[in-house]
């Protein structure tokens, strides 16, 4: 019987004889896991983040919260454990990134002085600004770049 | 490492991602310990009509801030009772639900230099909300609400003023 062909040759990968884009996605997948783990381990506080959005119309927020907790989540998962779904789920990521970062751009528009929630921060994290805007702008570029 | 799948094998992907993440958010949501509503009233809360009155938000960091450098006139909005056991620190009672026992103290935050900030309970409660505006009717057009209030505060372990001083 003919023995099946890896995936991923781990040898390879340890060794850095993928191409960066491929490190960079692993990354960025990683990064995500992390962080959407954290949104499911406290669905309300991810929640509440949306909510402080004041963008989304308020009944749909829980709602809007648990798909899109849930999304990251699988797209982070594909990222990093499904090589052949991994450019799907960057584009999700990345999509995902937009719109938090549309909500930010919106918000700075409109003066409001929130938390943007988008990577779980705790009740002491700082209001917006336009650095929150050059954050989310590179994980963009870093999510774009995986997508090469 | 595989071949590049191609756009319509993506976009097919995208989709069968998002239909699992549908599936992942019921079944999640149904088991949590910490599962939340899929529909929640939250245009009740004291935030949601905060926006809708373009009343300015401060946020626990800028109340950090503010106690460090002094820049801020904290106002408690709460029962004269509760202001008594805990309050921020250098706060004066203001409580909305008897205003006009208070007349000396109005006059104290309109003609405070310092902007006021006002609180109450937690997000709650909408005492600091309707007070804020009703300064700003006053002609103190500088206020701004603290919607963490006192819970958010003492969740912290900041430090307080009053008989359970913290």
């Amino acid at each position: 019987m003919r023995k099946k062909k890896p995936v991923v040759d781990f040898k390879k990968a340890i060794t850095m004889e993928y191409p960066t884009e491929y490190y960079v996605a692993l990354l960025f997948g990683l990064f995500f896991l992390v962080v959407s783990g954290q949104k499911l381990i406290n669905p309300l506080a991810f929640a509440t983040a949306v909510f402080r959005g004041h963008i989304m119309p308020y009944p749909l927020v829980n709602i809007a919260a648990l798909l899109l907790m849930n999304l990251e989540f699988a797209a982070a998962f594909a990222v990093v454990f499904m090589p052949q779904w991994r450019r799907a789920g960057l584009w999700i990521l990345v999509s995902i990134l937009l719109i938090y970062t549309g909500c930010v751009g919106v918000n700075l528009l409109r003066d409001l002085n929130t938390v943007c929630g988008c990577f779980g921060s705790g009740v002491r994290a700082a209001a917006i600004s336009h650095w929150t805007l050059v954050r989310n702008l590179a994980l963009i570029i870093t999510g774009l770049f995986a997508l090469r | 490492m595989s071949k590049k799948p191609t756009a319509g094998e993506t976009a097919r992907r995208v989709l069968w991602l998002i239909l699992a993440a549908a599936l992942l958010a019921v079944v999640v949501n149904l088991i949590h310990p910490k599962r939340i509503p899929w529909v929640e009233n939250w245009g009740s809360r004291a935030e949601a009509q905060a926006v809708a009155e373009q009343m300015p938000l401060v946020q626990l960091s800028d109340m950090l801030n503010f106690l460090r450098d002094g820049s801020r006139l904290f106002v408690d909005a709460r029962p004269a009772e509760e202001y008594a056991r805990a309050h921020l620190p250098g706060a004066v009672s203001l409580p909305f639900q008897t205003l006009e026992k208070y007349p000396a103290v109005v006059v104290q935050v309109l003609a405070s230099d310092k902007p006021p900030v006002l609180y109450c309970t937690g997000p709650e409660c909408d005492d600091s909300l309707l007070l804020a505006v009703h300064l700003r009717k006053l002609g103190r057009k500088d206020v701004s609400v603290f919607i963490g209030g006192m819970n958010l505060w003492q969740s912290e372990l900041l430090s307080t003023e009053g008989e359970a001083v913290q």
